[in-house]
């Protein structure tokens, strides 16, 4: 996997003045499952509209699949498959409708596998669109992308707004896709317990600025909680410290001090993420 | 049935190596038995396809699966020796379970000492008597 599917290098962008992303830069390699992970307003969606090409960065370079996004917008298109947060299909039209109309415009289209996941998703072939519950719609939304053989597939919180059932299928529809069609898929959420069974890269993002990218189990080698008696001085490679049930923690990135690796605990990538943004925070 | 704990942290793929061989362990698997193909335990676990693969990969390497011509994975024959070991990294891999859940619920550390110690005492009076 050195191949790199999806790199954005030191880029910035500011709307009207505040900074949104800074000095960002995230390498995707090809057929990872890379979970972009951070709070509202962290900069996920700026950063995938930017890698999709909606969106120019004010400095730094982006490539997808070695394109540019906004030269070859259209190029990419066909081999980039994308659902932004919230997704506006043709209301017109019922789902087989607005399938064959996807069918002549993108050659990687199965329409065997949009009616098999039609079924799955529980979703009537022949209502419209317009008529269909907020759950309902962002499904079809997912079937538009994962219908395709796309070599890229980038998510915007796909799971937003969906209930757990349609969460549920969505998920299993996503392990399917990821073994028949080995993707790269880029997904964005704050609901981190949800990704973290599917995901092996991630991207922790905060206030702009990505804390953290890699493959997520090295993430998880590297921090640990150590329990620290009374009044402790700074541990090395301390990120943050908090108590739980009445002890103290520290949570520690051994890279720095690799002695605390095998006496701390392992922390899951929630934990990690709290412990990574809160050191940054406000 | 393996179970994943994700709220503990430690790499999935190291969580599904355990459990197969914890379900050697107890005799749920015996030499020779094929275990679930990786698509129908990444669907059931609902995680990633890849980790279930990476795990059957290490299982492999350490000679614990073999794969067999025309697809499938199966149980080798262990030494008998290798599963008294065995079943110590297991009993570690428990407590380390139960700690984190001590934790979480604020249970002093003191308390899980005494009360574990208690419940041992009740099984051995159990079992003289």
């Amino acid at each position: 996997m050195s191949e790199i599917a999806i790199e954005m290098k030191n880029v910035c962008k500011h709307y009207s003045g505040h900074r949104v992303l800074e000095d960002f830069s995230l390498s995707v390699p090809k057929g990872a499952v890379y979970a972009l992970l951070g709070n509202n307003g962290a900069g996920k969606s700026t950063s995938i509209r930017i890698m999709t090409g909606q969106l120019a960065a004010d400095s730094g370079t982006v490539a997808v699949l070695g394109l540019d996004p906004l030269k070859n917008a259209v190029a990419l298109r066909l081999r980039m498959g994308y659902v932004p947060e919230t997704e506006r299909l043709f209301d017109f039209l019922t789902p087989t409708e607005l399938f064959g109309f996807l069918n002549h415009f993108f050659p990687d289209w199965s329409m065997e596998r949009a009616t098999e996941l039609l079924g799955e998703f529980h979703l009537p072939p022949d209502r419209k669109i317009g008529s269909f519950s907020r759950g309902m719609y962002a499904k079809t939304a997912l079937i538009t992308v994962m219908a395709r053989k796309a070599e890229v597939v980038i998510f915007d919180d796909p799971v937003l707004g969906l209930d757990t059932v349609s969460r549920a299928d969505f998920m299993d529809g996503l392990i399917r896709s990821i073994q028949e069609y080995e993707h790269t898929i880029l997904v964005s959420s704050h609901l981190i317990p949800e990704i973290e069974g599917i995901c092996d890269h991630a991207g922790i993002l905060a206030e702009g600025k990505l804390l953290y990218s890699g493959e997520t189990e090295q993430l998880k080698a590297r921090f640990r909680r150590i329990r620290i008696a009374g009044e402790d001085g700074l541990l090395c490679g301390e990120i943050c410290r908090k108590s739980i049930a009445g002890e103290s923690y520290a949570v520690v990135d051994v890279s720095e001090n690799i002695e605390l690796q095998e006496k701390g605990e392992t922390m899951n990538l929630e934990e990690i993420f709290l412990a990574l943004t809160r050191a940054v925070g406000p | 049935m393996i179970h994943l704990d994700m709220a503990s942290g430690v790499p999935v793929y190291l969580q599904i190596m355990a459990g197969i061989r914890a379900e050697r362990l107890s005799g749920h698997y015996r030499t020779g038995d094929r275990i679930p193909p990786v698509r129908e335990l990444a669907l059931a676990l609902r995680i990633n396809p890849n980790t279930v693969a990476k795990a059957y990969r290490c299982l492999q390497e350490e000679g614990f699966l073999e794969s067999r011509p025309g697809g499938g994975n199966y149980i080798t024959a262990l030494p008998d020796m290798d599963e008294s070991a065995e079943r110590e990294t297991r009993l570690s891999e428990l407590l380390d379970s139960l700690l984190r859940e001590t934790d979480a619920l604020r249970i002093p550390r003191s308390q899980v000492e005494a009360m574990l110690k208690q419940k041992l005492q009740n099984r051995e009076d159990n079992h003289v008597s």
